[in-house]
Parts: structure tokens; C-alpha cells; sequence
């Protein structure tokens, strides 16, 4: 930082992500309340736990391994080239550049942004398996998606040198695959093993609503991860970059925002889209659940993550329609996934996450076709087959099998559900009964003064 | 002697890096860091085993179980 216009430029940077990091906590704060509130009241405690201990976890792993994982495997399994052992030496834990150093100003504020969509990622498995998974079982499926899966299909796929972009045309600016497709798989891969709630299915098969102990909390959880959500977007491009910087095929001087890929776009195009996705899918969830609340706010969700992978270039009508898409193939096959193969999904993430980001990756296909996917020469253009493939990599490759497998391995050693009593007692029975008997105490010494 | 490297600030600072305390040891830290890591999960699994034992002991009889359906 020797000039003026490199001082600001760097500490406008810094201060750009820094900003989305306490943004991108609400999503966690969110997730919290919308899992809490959705679990039953003799469960409540037990969830909250489990899904908060995903930030020390994710991020000391995070710091130990994750971020390096995103700066060397873009080349995937020796796809394009092999391990990118130098460009990932400044990210390891143990570089000079991952602690205090007035060298290297920006690595930390970077390093959190990711990480982030790291807690992001596992919070949303988190939902779908609440009141019947033991939590230290959980804890290790969150390290393995938080600072594992994710952080390579970024790699591969939301990289400006990623495999799947140089080859496939991959394109999914705002992570409809890299975040939601993965974790939703992911989620599908864990419940497959881990079985419904007692009492979710009847003899015959019929699903059974377990209903939310507080749908009011459920509704601010989900209006609170809209706005964290604002954080998660602009925490996707880059403020400000020189097309020298870029070092690509962009030529002459003006400088631009991109998104990871470094292709340009703008603050105003992600502003309209975000918010006309998210009306596209509240306006369709609302009409296909005939009003449900539960359903309306989780097709606003929808909405933006069916739009996400292509945000950055959609006109906001279009985003606003690919958002009713995202609502309706979210809700519809939720239901018929839960009927037909008895997946107890409690909050519906493997649908608003999974479901809507693998339809908006190959929706993007079609309405990006031939649009260049990176900067760079040669490089493929975004194209339908490469959008289908990507979603099969995100959704099936590394998030299905990784937790159906890892959650198998659980299961064969004992440790991944609890014990049938506990589930019938619930989780927080000893605390709710020490909380009864403790009132019933009080109450009686209240009668004595009457 | 200082554990940072900085004796004082008399420097040009574009000639100066990492000041964090006992630079050198980062391999070290990574490594104590990873154990404690593992050794956390290690701890939760079988604390989380043991404490659903006790509530099935103290809880886990039918007639128990049958009322605590009602009671919450």
C-alpha cells in the first residue's frame, strides 16, 4: 500500500467483505431460530445446540484445512492439472499469511467471507435431521460438508480457474449448485440412512404433520436468513477490479465488479434479481400451498436460490419467473418425495435448497447459453449439457454420496441416531422436568402465602 | 528480545511482516490445533453416549416413557 489510490482500493476491499461477514451471521442466526422453532418443545434446546456448535467446529477446521482446499484443487482430480501446491502455500494454516501480518491485509476478512457460506452449508443439513440425530454424529457430517465438500466444489466449480469452468462452462454466480445443490444432496445422502421421526409415517405409509412448536419463530428464522442473505450475495462479487488486474481477454481501462469467475457485472443487477426472484417464489409458493406460511416464506428461499446461478446476468422478470420455478419444483417435490420414497425432511431443505438450486443450474443453461463462463481464453461457454453435469457433480458426486456414505459409517459404528427412548422422552427431558418440578415448588410455596 | 519480533516502531512498515507472537512455531500450533480438534469430537461422542445412558436409566421405563408423551 505505497499510493493512495492502492490504499483505498485495499482497504475498500477489506472493508467491502468485511461488512457481509456480520451480514452472513444472520444467516446462522436464521437458521437457528427457523430449526428451533420447527422442532418440537421437548426437542428445542438439543436443536439449538446442535446447529450452533457448527461455527467453532466449521471454523477451526475451516482454518485448519478448508481454505486451503479451495486454492489447490481447481484442477479437480487431475482434470486440467494436479495439485496447485504454491498457489495453496499462502492459504495453509501454517503460512505467515494466516495471522497477524501487515503484509497481507486482506487474507482474514476473505478467508471469514468463505467461511461464512462454510457454517451456511452445514446449517442447512442441520434442519433437515433435527429431533432423531445424535449431535456429536452431526458435528462430524458438518466438518465434512463445512470444510470438505463445499470448499472443493468451489473450487472446481466457483473458481475463475475451476475445472468445471474452464471445461464444462459452469456458471453459478450466487451458488445455486456450489451452496444450496450440495448441501441439499448432502442433507437427501444423511436422511436416506437416518430414517423418518417415530411416528412421521402411518402403517400404510401416510406422511404425518409434525408441526412446528412456534410457527412464529419459524417465519422471523426465515425472514432473518432473507436479510443475511443480502450479505451472501455481495459477498459473492468483487467490489472493484482493473481488466489489467483481470489479466484475461477484457480490454481497455474501465474498471468493473465481477463475480468469482471475474466477469463482469453489478451491484444493480444483483439488487433487482435478488428481490425479484425472492418475490417470484414467495407470489408462486403462496399460490401452489394455498397460503401456507411455512410454505411462502421457504418459496421466497426458493425463489433466490433457483435465480442465484445466473443473477449476476438475468433481467429481473426473468430472475422474477425462474424464482416461481424454484418455489414450485421446491414444493412439489418435497411432497412427492416425502409420499413416495418416506424421506422425513422436518424443515424441507433438501427441496428449497437441493431441488430449486439443481433447477436453477440447468435453467441457467438454457437462458445463458454461449455467454462466455470465464474471462479467460478459451475457456468454455455457459451451455445446458455443462449446466446439467454441473448440477449432477453438485447435487449427486459431492453432496449426495459424501453424506450417505459418511452417515453409513455413523450408523455402522452406532453413532448416528439416538436411542428410541430418548426419542420418545425427547431430547430435553430431564431440563423440562427439573423445570416443571422446580415451578411446581414454587407455585405450592405461593399457595401457602394466599 | 521481544516475542513478536518487534522491538520497536521505528521501521519503515513496508518492511514489515508477520508480528504475531513466536513466528516460526506455526507448524506446531497447526498440528496441537488438529489434536484438539479431533479430541473434541472424540470427547462429545462418548459425553453425549454416556449422558443418554444416565436419562434412559432414570427415565427409560415404559410407564415413565408412556407419561412423558403427555407431559410435554
Amino acid at each position: 500500500m505505497d499510493t493512495q489510490l492502492d490504499a483505498i482500493t485495499t482497504i475498500f476491499t477489506e472493508f467491502y467483505y468485511w461488512v457481509t461477514i456480520p451480514l452472513m451471521f444472520l444467516i446462522h442466526v436464521g437458521f437457528c431460530m427457523y430449526e428451533v422453532g420447527a422442532s418440537r418443545r421437548r426437542n428445542h434446546m438439543h436443536t439449538l445446540m446442535k446447529n450452533s456448535m457448527i461455527i467453532p467446529l466449521v471454523t477451526i477446521t475451516f482454518f485448519f484445512f478448508g481454505w486451503w482446499l479451495y486454492w489447490a484443487l481447481p484442477n479437480g482430480p487431475f482434470i486440467t492439472g494436479g495439485i496447485l501446491w504454491e498457489d495453496a502455500a499462502a492459504n495453509a494454516a501454517n503460512s505467515p499469511t494466516m495471522g497477524t501480518n501487515l503484509d497481507d491485509r486482506i487474507t482474514g476478512v476473505f478467508w471469514a467471507a468463505f467461511l461464512l457460506f462454510s457454517w451456511t452449508a452445514a446449517s442447512i443439513v442441520s434442519g433437515a435431521v433435527i429431533e432423531r440425530i445424535n449431535s456429536g454424529a452431526f458435528w462430524v457430517l458438518a466438518v465434512v460438508i463445512g470444510s470438505g465438500a463445499w470448499i472443493i466444489d468451489a473450487s472446481w466449480g466457483w473458481h475463475p480457474n475451476g475445472w468445471m469452468v474452464q471445461i464444462l462452462g459452469y456458471h453459478d454466480a450466487y451458488a445455486s449448485g456450489v451452496i444450496h445443490a450440495i448441501a441439499g444432496g448432502f442433507a437427501l445422502g444423511v436422511l436416506c440412512v437416518l430414517g423418518p421421526r417415530l411416528g412421521k409415517f402411518a402403517a400404510d405409509g401416510t406422511p404425518r404433520n409434525i408441526l412446528p412448536h412456534n410457527p412464529w419463530m419459524v417465519a422471523v428464522g426465515l425472514f432473518i436468513i432473507y436479510t443475511g442473505f443480502w450479505g451472501f450475495y455481495v459477498a459473492c462479487n468483487i467490489p472493484i477490479i482493473s481488466p489489467a488486474e483481470i489479466d484475461g481477454v477484457i480490454v481497455g481501462t474501465t474498471w468493473t465488479a465481477t463475480t468469482i469467475y471475474l466477469t463482469p457485472t453489478s451491484l444493480s443487477a444483483i439488487t433487482f434479481n435478488f428481490l425479484m426472484s425472492l418475490s417470484g417464489g414467495m407470489l408462486m409458493a403462496f399460490a401452489v400451498s394455498k397460503g401456507d406460511a411455512f410454505w411462502t416464506y421457504s418459496g421466497g428461499l426458493a425463489g433466490i436460490i433457483c435465480a442465484s446461478a445466473g443473477n449476476d446476468l438475468y433481467h429481473p422478470i426473468q430472475a422474477m419467473f425462474v424464482g416461481c420455478i424454484g418455489a414450485f419444483v421446491a414444493y412439489k417435490m418435497h411432497h412427492f418425495v416425502e409420499r413416495r420414497f418416506k424421506i422425513d425432511d422436518a424443515v424441507g431443505a433438501v427441496a428449497v435448497h437441493g431441488y430449486a438450486g439443481f433447477a436453477g443450474l440447468v435453467i441457467a443453461g438454457f437462458l445463458l447459453w454461449g455467454h462466455p463462463a470465464g474471462a479467460y481464453e478459451g475457456y468454455a461457454s455457459i451451455n445446458p449439457l455443462g449446466q446439467f453435469l454441473g448440477a449432477i457433480i453438485m447435487f449427486g458426486v459431492l453432496g449426495f454420496l459424501p453424506g450417505w456414505i459418511v452417515a453409513k459409517i455413523l450408523h455402522a459404528f452406532g453413532l448416528l441416531r439416538i436411542p428410541r427412548e430418548i426419542e420418545i422422552m425427547g431430547l430435553d427431558f430431564q431440563d423440562m422436568q427439573m423445570e416443571r418440578e422446580a415451578e411446581i415448588e414454587v407455585r405450592a410455596a405461593k399457595r401457602e402465602l394466599v | 528480545m521481544s516475542t513478536t519480533g518487534v522491538t520497536s516502531w521505528a521501521v519503515d512498515l513496508a518492511e514489515v511482516g508477520p508480528i504475531y507472537p513466536f513466528q516460526g512455531g506455526e507448524t506446531l500450533f497447526w498440528v496441537l490445533g488438529l489434536a484438539f480438534w479431533i479430541g473434541w469430537h472424540v470427547w462429545s461422542i462418548r459425553w453425549e453416549k454416556a449422558y443418554q445412558k444416565d436419562r434412559i436409566a432414570k427415565y427409560g421405563d415404559s410407564d415413565t416413557l408412556k407419561k412423558s408423551l403427555d407431559l410435554h
